[in-house]
């Protein structure tokens, strides 16, 4: 019987990443008490922007009407206290064993040809390559995004508890670490690596605390995630995310970040995240099309129903998105 | 069964990304299926124990719904995650989900042979530190454990002390009764009413006026949950809607393995209690699975 | 079934029928009246067209079509794959015959009468339609229960030629059997592990596929939509902002959350979702919320933790207290609820001093004025810093926590008090003794607990 794709096949993720909370502090403080980012409203005046409708569109005297009367519109906005100059985010990641097992699957034959695919790229490659990039995008911060370009300097702290043992990783500036290439060394990043390592392979269980503190000056701007709100009503037009008041970041905004390590896609110009088209939503394109054969299922069907072992850069691509998870069967494919 | 030896206590488990849609007429706490699902992934992690967990208590501390409304009149809509862009470059079409952080505490009831009983008695720090690090590993709720307070092991005789140790919290108790005897008051005043309208009646406020004449501001809300304690419409299991399929007879099943049987979700009524004020009865606190003919139920009576 | 005549199933078809073509003329007609005299092409070829439609729409040409093209372009059921996830390819399930559910829990068969949904062609869901009008709703028949009873009296009912019309009945019975000759689910279904008896060490389990019950959640929009926005209700709700009106209660329903099912195309997930714009009703089911939105935050300044910002964080609480405490009658009742509402304070104290303990690092009490007790509550870890070995001493040898519990019990009376000032009277020692007895017994607790709060 030939081989095909199971029709139910899911993954879970393998780093299991929390969301990020905003807390402030003042560097000049010998003993600071951190307080909580909250959000606040702000009014602006609301200007025509938006795609007309109907009426609106068709008669000049109602648009004018509407742009002397303008709504007036709220959006939310964070910002620091102005005796406060910086931002502290934490979060934690879960490192789970990744053994090429899906979560779910309803064709024996495939899951043991699959398993068999990851059983041999984690002994003849292994996933150190991966955890390096992982670490590296901890490491540079690129997950504070917009809060990142604001900074001065941002300090970095991971702990892990090993063995009943607390240990730290310390980056002293994130800001010197590139977010284009992965080459970077210190004791630091090795550490780091080295701990994602483990947990990838199973032998420890690994959660680690990321604690970031970036200056970024008294009363500044801070960014959390934009709500994605459905029926916002007419009077607000940016919601952000918080819980308890504390402004967050949400999970999915950073384990983006952390997986943006694909630099192997045709005509590479920057990292993006390993995704199964490549896509990257700010620039509303998909770097890896099925027509190029360079997709995850193009990649992944080859390798595991034909036997065809694509090259060492798109094998650790291919475990990447198996490591990033989701719904991979019959409609995951578009 | 054996009898219950040792309650497990899973204190203040925060968990990001919980399913709030509970079921398809409720949301805000995951359904009970949820947090059972969860009890028996833990259980089967630790076969080699010979262990049986049987039933959860289940206490929440907060509840963070994502969910966003214009104003106080209107009705809230789902915080919805952004979906990566389609390999044309367009958005992909929003399918809704609905998302909680919460903080719960579980205690599960535990039994076994004598033997492996005193085993873990014996050895109750590997035994909770093996809970810790299987539970952290696992989804609960459809979310995933990100912090958890402490994991210990209570002697059966220790009731007084779990309690305690639930505080700041409420514990999901069943109200059956209640919607019973609420629909009952319905039917007085109009005899079609049904229990969905029990149901209905328990999240509508009435709002009256203090007299006839009564200004704006002289009114006053009443609910027929006043009296009866923080009653909540819950999703409290499955029935069969067809005959159950042999294993590998339905396709794409998930679990081709097993026999699978189309369903829809059965709801009554829930009560938030105050750890202090649980029935004497503890046993009575713990949800457990329970089948019978079409019915796949979650209950807090020993079935 | 056997109360119903063949009449009574043809006049239902008929006015179906009619009924439909209605909906489509009203177009055609209008564009007719607007046609200008001398326009006799257009004229005609609007009269041809309703010409056609009349034609469609006869008894043997509708039921023909009905029976050879619409019916194989839809599926029918009252629970349906595509409201659990719109890219499902599952099969829809057709619900009937059930026993009953035990007393208290609520089910499709709480209901009379399920309404038959349907989805796939959007096309072809006249269909549907169809088979969902009433015959007589006072014997709560439908046209559904005809076709599914199967008398061949009734059936000739269903075209002018009785063979003929048998056909159409009997091929109406086999798409709502639903009867595929492999039942499939699809990859976007949920699925339940159902631990059977001896499920661990016997692999016993059942694989559950909850499908989205369509019937009775449209029915359940319909009730919610009944008690909010019946005119009756509408009234009295409008007129509460009127002076010199009689006034009635109201009913509101609220914190209800909606989900879109489909997203922009409710037509894609089915006929019944299509009908309320794919709009779903939730009814909310969370505990009391312990505790306000905001964290709770000292001052330096602040002399004690139980000040009036804690009754603004445990607001909550002090509504439900207060509520309790306005609307009782009776005083036998009245302890028992009191106790509701001050257990829900007690939690959100607990949680306002355990946010202090985790979030605050250890010594941070210094230079805060509050009392020495609330200090070895609140700053617990203090007493291991360098140089804090009075403080260590102090709060392990002095009895702190009965200075803690008669503060909370001292705060919860006061602020009684102050909202019911003619009532003084009721809120004495043996309230006061009420309240030490409830944060006792919470201490109790955590000296055991390693994490507790205390």
């Amino acid at each position: 019987m030939t081989l095909k794709t199971a029709s139910v096949l899911a993954f879970n993720r393998k780093l299991d990443i929390s969301d990020g909370f905003f807390w402030q502090l003042d560097s000049n403080d010998e003993k600071p008490v951190a307080s909580p980012v909250d959000i606040r409203e702000k009014s602006v005046r609301g200007t025509i922007s938006n795609r007309l409708k109907g009426a609106m569109a068709s008669d000049p005297s109602k648009l004018d009407a509407k742009i002397e009367s303008p709504n007036p519109q709220t959006v939310d906005v964070a910002t620091l206290d102005h005796d406060k100059d910086t931002l502290r985010v934490k979060w934690s990641c879960k490192v789970l064993p990744f053994d090429g097992k899906p979560s779910v699957c309803n064709d024996q034959a495939y899951q043991t040809q699959l398993v068999s695919v990851v059983e041999e790229y984690l002994n003849d490659v292994g996933v150190s390559e991966l955890a390096k990039r992982y670490a590296a995008n901890i490491a540079n911060a690129r997950w504070l995004w917009r809060n990142r370009l604001g900074a001065e300097a941002i300090k970095l702290t991971v702990a892990c508890t090993l063995d009943g043992k607390q240990a730290e990783a310390v980056i002293e500036d994130a800001k010197q670490l590139s977010l284009v290439d992965f080459t970077a060394q210190s004791d630091a990043l090795n550490t780091l690596a080295t701990w994602i390592e483990q947990g990838l392979k199973g032998q420890a269980f690994i959660l680690l605390d990321i604690t970031a503190e970036a200056k970024v000056g008294y009363g500044q701007e801070v960014y959390p995630s934009q709500e994605l709100i459905l029926e916002t009503g007419e009077d607000k037009s940016k919601v952000l995310y918080s819980i308890n008041s504390i402004a967050g970041m949400h999970s999915q905004k950073i384990g983006n970040a952390i997986r943006t390590i694909d630099t192997w896609y045709n005509a590479a110009e920057f990292p993006i995240a390993a995704e199964p088209y490549g896509a990257v939503t700010t620039l509303g394109t998909a770097f890896r099309q099925p027509k190029q054969k360079q997709d995850f299922y193009s990649l992944l069907d080859n390798w595991v129903l034909k036997g065809t072992k694509p090259d060492l850069e798109q094998q650790h691509y291919v475990m990447a998105v198996l490591i990033r998870g989701g719904v991979f069967g019959a409609s995951g494919k578009e | 069964m054996s009898p219950v030896s040792h309650y497990l206590l899973l204190n203040n488990l925060e968990i990001e990304g919980a399913n709030t849609i509970s079921s398809p007429i409720t949301y805000g706490f995951p359904a009970i299926t949820g947090f059972l699902g969860a009890m028996h992934a833990l259980n089967r992690r630790l076969a080699d124990t010979e262990l049986e967990f049987s039933g959860v208590l289940v206490a929440c501390h907060e509840c963070h719904v994502q969910r966003f409304r214009p104003h106080t009149y209107a009705d809230y809509s789902f915080n919805q995650s952004r979906n990566p862009i389609k390999k044309d470059g367009k958005t992909a079409s929003i399918i809704e989900e609905g998302r909680a952080h919460i903080t719960v505490s579980l205690v599960i009831e535990i039994s076994g042979k004598p033997r492996v009983t005193r085993e873990i008695r014996d050895s109750a720090e590997a035994f909770t530190q093996r809970c810790r690090e299987a539970l952290m590993q696992q989804r609960v709720a459809g979310g995933s454990v990100h912090k958890m307070g402490e994991v210990q092991l209570f002697d059966r005789s220790e009731v007084g002390e779990i309690q305690r140790a639930l505080l700041p919290a409420f514990v999901l108790m069943d109200a059956r009764q209640d919607l019973i005897s609420i629909t009952e008051a319905l039917q007085q005043q109009s005899p079609q009413a049904t229990e969905l309208d029990g149901l209905i009646e328990v999240a509508t406020l009435h709002q009256e006026p203090d007299h006839p004449k009564a200004l704006i501001d002289q009114w006053h809300g009443r609910s027929v949950k006043t009296g009866r304690g923080w009653l909540v419409p819950i999703s409290i299991g499955f029935q069969g809607l067809v005959a159950p399929f042999a294993a590998g007879e339905l396709e794409h099943s998930r679990n081709p393995e097993y026999p699978s049987r189309y369903v829809e979700a059965l709801y009554s009524l829930g009560k938030w209690v105050f750890p202090q004020r649980l029935p004497d009865d503890f046993s009575q606190c713990f949800w457990r699975y329970s089948q019978q003919d079409n019915l796949y139920l979650t209950l807090q009576t020993c079935a | 079934m056997d109360e119903i005549t063949a009449e009574q199933v043809s006049a239902a078809i008929h006015s179906f029928l009619s009924e439909q073509l209605d909906k489509k003329l009203e177009p055609e007609q209008k564009a007719l009246d607007k046609c200008k005299a001398e326009d006799d092409e257009k004229r005609v070829l609007i009269q041809e067209g309703i010409a056609a439609l009349k034609h469609k729409y006869t008894l043997d040409v509708w039921m023909d079509d009905a029976a050879t093209r619409m019916a194989s372009q839809l599926k029918f059921g009252t629970h349906i794959s595509k409201g659990i996830h719109p890219d499902s390819k599952g099969d829809n399930v057709n619900f009937g015959n059930a026993s009953p559910l035990p007393k208290g829990v609520v089910g499709s068969q709480t209901l009379a009468k399920l309404s038959l949904d349907a989805n796939g062609n959007a096309a072809a869901l006249p269909l549907a339609a169809f088979f969902d009008a009433w015959v007589s709703e006072a014997d709560n028949i439908k046209v559904v229960d005809v076709i599914e009873a199967g008398s061949p009296a009734l059936a000739e009912a269903f075209g002018s030629d009785g063979e003929q019309a048998q056909q159409y009945v009997a091929r109406f019975k086999q798409v709502l059997a639903n009867s595929a000759d492999q039942p499939t689910t699809h990859e976007r279904n949920k699925q339940i592990l159902w631990p059977l008896n001896d499920s661990i060490k016997g692999d016993q389990y059942i694989a559950l596929v909850p499908l989205y019950p369509s019937a009775f959640t449209s029915d359940f929009f319909g009730r919610v939509n009944a008690v909010r926005y019946s005119e009756e209700n509408k009234q009295a709700r409008d007129n509460r902002k009127k002076k010199s009106v009689e006034q009635q209660s109201y009913k509101a329903v609220p914190d209800i959350a909606v989900v879109r099912l489909g997203g922009t195309k409710p037509q894609n997930i089915s006929r019944l979702t299509s009908k309320q714009s794919g709009r779903n009703y939730l009814l909310q089911s969370l505990p009391p919320q312990i505790g306000g939105e905001r964290t709770y935050r000292l001052n330096r300044e602040q002399e004690s933790l139980f000040s009036r910002h804690l009754n603004q964080y445990a607001g909550f609480g002090f509504k439900t207290l207060f509520d309790v405490v306005r609307n009782e009658k009776k005083t036998v009742e009245q302890r028992d609820t009191r106790k509701h509402g001050s257990e829900i304070i007690l939690a959100e104290v607990l949680k306002a001093a355990a946010q202090i303990q985790r979030t605050y690092p250890a010594g941070w009490s210094q230079d805060y004025q509050l009392s020495m007790a609330e200090k070895y509550w609140l700053d617990a870890n203090r007493g291991a810093l360098e140089g804090e070995e009075a403080f260590l001493l102090a709060r392990d040898t002095s009895n702190w926590q009965q200075e803690i519990i008669e503060s909370f019990a001292h705060w919860l009376n006061a602020s009684l008090r102050a909202k019911f000032p003619k009532r003084t009277a009721e809120f004495g020692d043996a309230e006061f003794r009420e309240w030490k007895r409830a944060m006792e017994a919470a201490i109790g607790a955590s000296q055991r607990a390693k994490e507790g709060v205390f």
